[in-house]
């Protein structure tokens, strides 16, 4: 996994920029010049403090706003045919489950949307219920969930369609920290079965950041630009025993070191 | 990777009694005991400014101002017993009892009323999905929406029962039109709510879906808009009842609650408590629309979380029933 | 699936609800014969004794017999039955003259068609101003000073008319202090009105019928008031009338369906003269709300209303009517003169003749008819 110039880039963004203009009519620059490219199977973290645009670099990616200038594609092709063509599934902050849907019923939702068949539907909710292990639950409404479960679902959900890219905007930042890291092994290990999928993970978590990932991409505010990429170079499978390694350490200060440096 | 235990939903389950007397004080017991002392409080402010009435002969004197207390009078304000009289006894020699004939009149009115409160509702979905759709449409048409609401339908119902006389043959035909015109407004002001008070991710993962226009307002925003519309038939139900009783006055129809009310007033010195005994069963044909409006709600929006007092009681109200019915909760 | 079934099942018992909403009752009209004339009749207000003559024409059958299929159309508050004519709601309406005449003015001058008065039920007025005894009101001239109830909308005319005979301003509070009066006797019965307007067959019976708080009745009878009859002073107005579209008229087969319409009414009314509990009956079973004793009642005084009829049933006296057409003249209930066409006598002598002819036995005049006694019931039951 961390041979990733071997493999082919999925994501290859150039010179990208967005401005917004705010409500008293300034101009703001949310990105700039942002230049990263993303192969196909790597485990990327967005990390940053905030107002340094890392959730706008992942919706632009996403193809939910459009940038101003430069050059994003995916798979070869601009973000918006990304979109159009179902290329990836989408993990917010909120699990933004639809409190109306049982949670077999939201897994459903894309699989709707695409005009599976019924019968597909049943059997790739199912199996993503069983992947994320809430079977059990599949008749329950959202209500009748904790965080932690309904995250799970709207992973689940994300992953429904077998899209070879997935986007997480702090998914587990709501989250206690107990769950947040039972949940971190839990991606790991969805992430682990599928070896052709590409995570981009937004986050403000640092341990969070280096576990998980194969590239921490250290971004800084104000306008918001790329400041450093760093490795992760640690052993996989990762595990208990992946925190309690030096290496996992020094890894975790050396990112801490770097966003002190763009917060100051 | 294990399986997670919820907190939320293994707490070590109390007692059964327990259980159920936390169920009564939060639910059902709570709202009936609210129910029961408010009544009790309208009941005892009644009879009681009837009592000092009696007692101060009508005169009331502060000081040097002096307050006539004659609306107090039997004339004025019968007695609760008087009027729980003359619902049980029969208003025409040998005649039912008055509650029979009302109820009767009340299951007419409440017939119209349903029809009424039915094409108004569908009528406010419409305008609602319409407006949703196009800016231009709404900014045109909504100012006559606003403004359909502010004509008086006391003025309006006897042009239309005309109207409906003329092009139908037949003055029924208009009366649920006036219900509609008074039912159609809140629903498509809260169905435009519903539909456009979504939540801005919501909208976003239907957008990564790259869902049309038609599927996000199938799956997302009016499942989203339908508490509010139920928010808006609460309202419209018991307003459909009034609706129509002022749709059915100025057609004479002695079939219905109109007709009641129109002949107890007129001959209400020979029995006022008759009108407040119709007035009473009015209420209730109000407050029975409006508990079947209920009643479904809960039936439709099982997702929610039990949030306020009514749904509770309803929730504990109808599980109790669906251990009779199972066909009710699956 | 479980789901789906439910959503049915909801749906099904919503169309049952709807469906069952929107059923037709049951009891309305089966086939009509054929060859009958359909004809409405639009009544001044709800159903009472006050119509039972139409009732009786229908349920004996007489208008039937007469080629006309007959439905009668209730009147109620908000609605005149002059709008309801106009609009071409019905063919006849049943109201009084002066209200007739505003409304014909008003029409006319809109370059509309008019109300014609085609007959003339209520030879007399049944409005009276009561008072109770120790107000020591006995005449007009009496209201000097006092509070005195009237009806507006045109109904207030009569008394105006019978004070400005007594040198009393009604505008003027000083002379006498006019308050306009609800329908129901209340402020009367509360000592907040020294005199009162009250119709013999509505609310002269209401003061009657009353019961006091703790049970007592009568409470009033008869010698506990005085009596201030309209008729007598001289300023009464017509009151029930039988009136059609002008434009209608002036067809030839609709004055034949006219003078059918009021064979069959003018029996309608005979028979309620010489049968007036059948009549109740038929108006009881029209309103299950009425009260037997109440409406027993108003028959009987509608029955002084129209019995004797001099110049026949349903003939109109030329001399009252130019004397409500002055006094709506002389209030500005019209700005000009009623004119000729506003009534005809034609149509209505020709169904007296016809009536005579094919009845020769029938009384048509009830010169030698005797009131009947009537009990009053406490409330009227």
């Amino acid at each position: 996994m961390t041979a990733v110039q071997d493999t082919k880039v999925i994501i290859s963004i150039k010179n990208l920029n967005k401005e917004y203009v705010s409500s008293d009519g300034k101009v703001v620059r949310a990105l700039q010049n942002i230049n990263l490219d993303i192969h196909e199977g790597e485990f990327v973290s967005l990390i940053g403090p905030s107002g340094c645009g890392k959730s706008t670099l992942l919706r632009l990616i996403a193809d939910l706003i459009p940038p101003t200038n430069g050059q994003l594609t995916i798979n070869g092709h601009s973000a918006h045919e990304a979109r159009e063509n179902r290329e990836y599934g989408f993990v917010f902050q909120s699990a933004t489950l639809y409190d109306w849907r049982t949670v077999l019923k939201n897994v459903q939702l894309p699989l709707e949307v695409m005009r599976y068949s019924r019968k597909e539907r049943d059997k790739r909710a199912h199996e993503m219920l069983k992947l994320v292990e809430l079977s059990d639950f599949a008749d329950h409404y959202p209500w009748q969930l904790s965080g932690g479960m309904q995250q799970r679902v709207s992973i689940a959900r994300a992953l429904a369609f077998e899209p070879n890219l997935l986007l997480m905007d702090e998914p587990f930042g709501a989250l206690d920290e107990m769950t947040r890291e039972r949940l971190n092994n839990e991606l790991l290990e969805i992430w682990g079965k599928i070896p052709s999928m590409t995570v981009i993970f937004v986050t403000h978590n640092i341990s969070e950041a280096v576990y998980l990932s194969s590239r921490v991409v250290v971004m800084s505010p104000r306008p918001g630009r790329i400041s450093q990429v760093v490795n992760i170079d640690l052993p996989r499978p990762r595990g208990p025993e992946t925190l309690d390694s030096d290496q996992y350490f020094h890894l975790i200060s050396q990112v801490r070191h770097l966003l002190r440096e763009v917060h100051d | 990777m294990s399986t997670v235990p919820d907190s939320q939903l293994s707490t070590p389950a109390p007692s059964k009694f327990r259980l159920a007397f936390q169920e009564f004080l939060d639910g059902s017991g709570g709202t009936v005991l609210y129910f029961v002392v408010i009544v009790l409080c309208l009941m005892g402010g009644w009879e009681g400014a009837k009592w000092l009435g009696q007692e101060t002969d009508y005169r009331l004197e502060l000081g040097s101002v002096k307050i006539s207390l004659n609306i107090t009078r039997d004339l004025n304000m019968p007695h609760l017993k008087d009027i729980a009289e003359a619902l049980s006894k029969p208003s025409q020699r040998q005649g039912p009892p008055l509650i029979e004939i009302l109820v009767e009149k009340a299951s007419y009115t409440l017939r119209l009323a349903i029809i009424g409160f039915t094409i108004g509702t569908i009528i406010g979905l419409a305008l609602a999905i319409l407006f949703a759709h196009s800016r231009l449409l709404e900014r045109g048409l909504m100012p006559y929406v606003v403004a359909s609401q502010t004509v008086p339908i006391l003025a309006l119902a006897p042009m239309v029962i005309i109207w409906s006389e003329n092009l139908f043959g037949s003055r029924e035909i208009g009366m649920p039109m006036i219900t509609a015109y008074l039912a159609f407004f809140p629903v498509t002001i809260y169905t435009l709510r519903g539909l456009s008070d979504v939540p801005p991710t919501a909208l976003e993962l239907m957008k990564s879906y790259a869902a049309t226009r038609r599927e996000i307002l199938w799956k997302l925003r009016f499942p989203n808009a339908v508490p509010y519309i139920f928010t808006a038939l609460k309202i419209t139900a018991p307003a459909s009842v009034v609706g129509t009783i002022i749709a059915e006055l100025p057609t004479g129809i002695q079939d219905g609650l109109g007709g009641a009310i129109i002949n107890f007033a007129q001959y209400y010195v020979s029995g006022p408590s008759r009108l407040w005994a119709t007035n009473f069963v009015t209420a209730m044909a109000g407050i029975l629309f409006f508990v079947t409006v209920a009643v479904t709600e809960w039936l439709v929006v099982r997702w929610k979380r039990p949030s306020n007092r009514l749904d509770r009681w309803i929730d504990t109200f109808l599980k109790n029933l669906g251990r009779v019915v199972p066909l009710l909760r699956d | 699936m479980k789901h789906t079934r439910k959503g049915l099942v909801l749906l099904i018992m919503l169309c049952l609800v709807v469906v069952g909403a929107f059923r037709p009752s049951a009891e309305h009209k089966t086939a009509q014969a054929q060859d009958l004339t359909p004809v409405r009749l639009q009544l001044k207000w709800v159903t009472q004794a006050q119509f039972a003559g139409y009732y009786a024409a229908l349920n004996q059958g007489y208008y039937e017999e007469a080629g006309l299929d007959v439905e009668i159309i209730p009147g109620g508050p908000d609605i005149s039955p002059q709008q309801v004519l106009a609009a071409g709601g019905a063919e006849f309406a049943i109201d009084w003259a002066g209200s007739a005449l505003a409304s014909r003015e008003q029409i006319v001058n809109g370059g509309g068609s008019g109300p014609v008065n085609v007959a003339q039920i209520f030879q007399r007025s049944g409005m009276r101003e009561i008072a109770f005894k120790d107000s020591g009101i006995e005449t007009i001239e009496d209201l000097e000073g006092k509070n005195v109830g009237v009806w507006f909308a045109g109904n207030e005319l009569p008394l105006f008319a019978a004070l400005v005979a007594n040198d009393l301003d009604p505008e003027d509070p000083n002379d006498v202090n006019v308050v306009a009066q609800a329908f129901d006797m209340v402020a009367f019965i509360n000592g907040e009105l020294d005199a009162a307007a009250a119709m013999t067959y509505n609310e002269l019976a209401q003061v009657l019928e009353f019961v006091g708080e703790d049970g007592t009745f009568p409470v009033y009878t008869l010698d506990d008031l005085n009596i201030i009859d309209l008729n007598e002073v001289g300023t009464a107005m017509l009151e029930d009338g039988i009136y059609a579209n002008e434009d209608w008229l002036a067809d030839e087969a609709n004055q034949a369906t006219t003078i059918q319409f009021l064979v069959a009414s003018f029996r309608g009314w005979i028979y309620c003269r010489d049968n007036p509990s059948d009549c109740v009956d038929y108006v009881l079973a029209e309103g299950s709300a009425l009260g037997v004793g109440h409406q027993t009642w108003q028959m009987s005084e509608i029955n002084k209303l129209i019995w004797p009829s001099e110049l026949g049933v349903g003939q109109l006296d030329p001399e009252l009517w130019t004397r409500t057409a002055d006094i709506a003249l002389t209030y500005a209930v019209i700005e000009e003169a009623a004119d000729e066409a506003a009534a005809r006598t034609d149509l209505a002598a020709a169904a007296l003749a016809s009536l005579q002819e094919s009845f020769p036995d029938l009384d048509v005049n009830g010169t030698d008819w005797v009131a009947p006694e009537v009990e009053i019931t406490p409330n009227g039951e």
